[in-house]
């Protein structure tokens, strides 16, 4: 097909073999230094335990236990181990290191499973393999629905399927932040891009709205934006993929936006400065979100096959219409499980 | 059996001049080469005619359309395109844009087969907004601060033009991703030569590389078989900006992009660098290309993968002449 990255590279220059391939022995000196195991990363519980032998102690005292009894040294490998270049690193077209993402994963279950308390519906309209394009709404101000989706299927779907995210353009603009992105598997939205990751056979999630749907106010929560320009139905036309809608419900909540500062954000690159209860007041701890209880609803995939081949992407007005379709799947989706929501905080 | 080549190249100085007359002089499918520069040809035997032409002379279409109707020339092969970005834009701007002008002129008048074309893929740019993978079709943005990028992109207009003009005159141009190897010296090989190499403070993109000898093979293919349009021109594979200069054992030198643009062009402004600001745009952003179209239309698949031929090029910074080694051996 085409420069397809298959790891490990096939051939290593065959005309200068009787030099020490420096990539083998970094991989072998790298076996060796192998960190133990992915898993072993801090748990709340963990700490609270830890916390509750040390209290009583006299402070300092308290503290020098503490370290000693969550092992910080597995926490500084930990660090060592995303920060150090490595130089036999496997990457895919996009740049995705499942070495950098493996750590990072421990961190998104207990998000899911203990933070967010996510409880998700209809994973059975995910298909276990194969091209699937999942379109959901984007809320929530900082883009913790996306890892959420992310975690949700990696962690609930029988398929442990890995889901590959679309982000918006400025994210390549800010220093660390695309670096960051690239490297967990995010991928810049544009059609080549998506087009390509679907036809790996790829499950792709994509946020239509943008930047319109995780920037707009509190007071117009769950209220869909205007989806793109119909980009998410015409890919699915071209790739031949199922599109299944996901609506995610309490992450508005999580972060409510009150107020954007955009004179500010535009000479910084960000398409906007959000102000929420904690943001710019608590400083990088105003990031944390609130611990509201979120649902995802996976809806049952909306069918193109009706149409033939190609009929979609020359009938603008039938894509236009498929995508208000598509858009009414998702609200719906929303609205039915707000209607059954009690509480923000336990669903 | 085919008719033998008669074939034309400019610059016979640069990497692919110099490499095209060698294996040119030995190949039994070309009948002789008609080499034009300012300076003689370092490699030509017995096949290779020198002409002396400058193409910042405003003469230079007339005196080359002249020889190559004389010799009969089947194909043009356009090399003489600078290495480096220059200190001296308007003469580099003569010297490419117009002087492209000028090699594409007489190649119209001389009513010649086949013109190839040695670009570049930095005429896509490096932007934020770019697809992983750029295509053929991709527009040729360019880097509009750097006058380096933007005469190669002219130098493409003038070959879209030729096309246009004279339809019956097969134009290819290749694109090649970064070229580096053993003896190509280019900007690229330069920037990965010192022990500290710069780099975007919290940007990271992709690059990718490509073997001089794979050059030469897919410049070779291009004229000795016709594959008209453009072509990406690129090793299989990429790899981190981080990790390439991991691979050589050097030092990045991080800086952060609003203070690097300012202070790359005082420093190339002052001749101490060979990078004008603009050019950090290429440690930023990613202009990966597709290498589809190469493998699947052309039938060309390199030998070395990026990965290869940056180890090949690290690998021959590191050899040293034996003469060295041998004074102080006993």
């Amino acid at each position: 097909m085409t420069a397809k990255q298959l790891p490990p590279e096939p051939n290593l220059a065959p005309d200068y073999g009787h030099r020490d391939s420096q990539l083998e022995s970094l991989i072998s000196k790298r076996a060796v230094s192998q960190f133990e195991s992915k898993t072993d990363i801090l748990s709340l519980e963990e700490v609270l335990e830890a916390l509750k032998e040390v209290t009583g102690l006299p402070p300092v005292k308290a503290l020098t236990n503490l370290i000693g009894r969550l092992r910080l040294g597995r926490i500084q490998a930990l660090v060592q181990r995303l920060l150090t270049s490595r130089r036999d690193r496997v990457i895919d077209d996009f740049g995705f290191d499942l070495k950098f993402l493996e750590p990072l994963e421990p961190l998104a279950k207990w998000f899911h499973d203990n933070y967010f308390r996510v409880e998700s519906q209809g994973l059975e309209h995910v298909p276990d393999t194969g091209r699937v394009l999942l379109v959901a709404n984007h809320s929530g101000t900082l883009p913790y629905d996306g890892a959420m989706v992310v975690a949700a299927l990696r962690f609930q779907h029988p398929a442990q399927r890995r889901v590959r995210v679309l982000v918006e353009d400025f994210i390549y603009h800010l220093p660390f932040l695309g670096m960051f992105m690239s490297r967990v598997g995010a991928v810049r939205a544009c059609q080549e891009n998506a087009l390509r990751l679907l036809e790996n056979d790829e499950a792709t999630l994509v946020f239509p709205e943008g930047v319109k749907g995780i920037g707009k106010l509190y007071s117009k929560r769950y209220r869909l934006q205007r989806f793109g320009r119909g980009g998410a139905v015409r890919l699915a036309a071209a790739a031949h993929a199922p599109m299944v809608p996901v609506a995610i419900v309490g992450a508005e909540e999580s972060m409510p936006l009150l107020s954007k500062v955009s004179w500010l954000a535009r000479p910084l690159g960000l398409p906007y400065i959000p102000v929420t209860p904690t943001l710019p007041w608590l400083g990088p701890l105003g990031l944390i979100p609130l611990p509201t209880k979120w649902t995802i609803d996976f809806g049952a995939p909306i069918d193109l096959s009706m149409f033939g081949p190609d009929e979609l992407l020359q009938d603008r007005v039938a894509l236009n219409r498929v995508n208000e379709e598509l858009r009414a799947a998702v609200q719906s989706l929303i609205d039915a499980r707000l209607a059954s929501r009690k509480s923000v905080l336990f669903g | 059996m085919q008719p033998r080549l008669r074939i034309a190249l400019t610059g016979c100085r640069t990497f692919f001049g110099d490499a095209l007359i060698r294996s040119l002089e030995d190949d039994p499918r070309c009948e002789h080469i008609v080499a034009f520069d300012i300076r003689p040809p370092l490699s030509a035997r017995t096949k290779t005619r020198f002409t002396r032409v400058d193409l910042t002379d405003p003469s230079a279409d007339e005196q080359m359309a002249k020889v190559l109707i004389a010799e009969q020339v089947d194909v043009l092969v356009h090399t003489a395109l600078l290495a480096y970005p220059s200190h001296s834009s308007s003469w580099a701007h003569e010297l490419e844009a117009i002087g492209s002008l000028y090699v594409m002129n007489a190649a119209a008048s001389a009513k010649l087969r086949k013109v190839v074309l040695t670009s570049s893929t930095a005429v896509y740019g490096a932007h934020a907004s770019n697809p992983a993978f750029l295509s053929e079709e991709h527009p040729l943005l360019g880097i509009k601060a750097s006058r380096w990028v933007m005469d190669r992109v002219a130098v493409e207009k003038e070959l879209a033009r030729l096309k246009r003009d004279c339809p019956q005159i097969i134009t290819t141009s290749l694109r090649f991703c970064m070229t580096v190897g053993p003896t190509i010296r280019n900007f690229y090989t330069k920037l990965l030569t010192p022990q500290f190499v710069p780099a975007v403070l919290g940007y990271d993109p992709l690059m990718q590389y490509l073997h001089e000898d794979d050059a030469l093979a897919a410049l070779l293919k291009a004229v000795h078989e016709d594959h008209p349009g453009a072509y990406n021109i690129v090793g299989s594979g990429t790899l981190y900006y981080a990790d390439v200069i991991g691979l050589g054992g050097k030092v990045a030198l991080p800086v952060p992009h609003f203070f690097g643009y300012p202070a790359a062009n005082a420093l190339f402004n002052l001749q101490l660098s060979v990078v004008p600001g603009s050019f950090l745009n290429f440690f930023r952003f990613s202009w990966v290309a597709d290498g589809a179209k190469m493998r699947n239309k052309m039938g060309f698949s390199p030998q070395f993968t990026s990965r290869g031929a940056l180890m090949a090029f690290f690998d021959s910074l590191q050899s040293r002449p034996v003469s060295l080694s041998s004074e102080v051996a006993p």
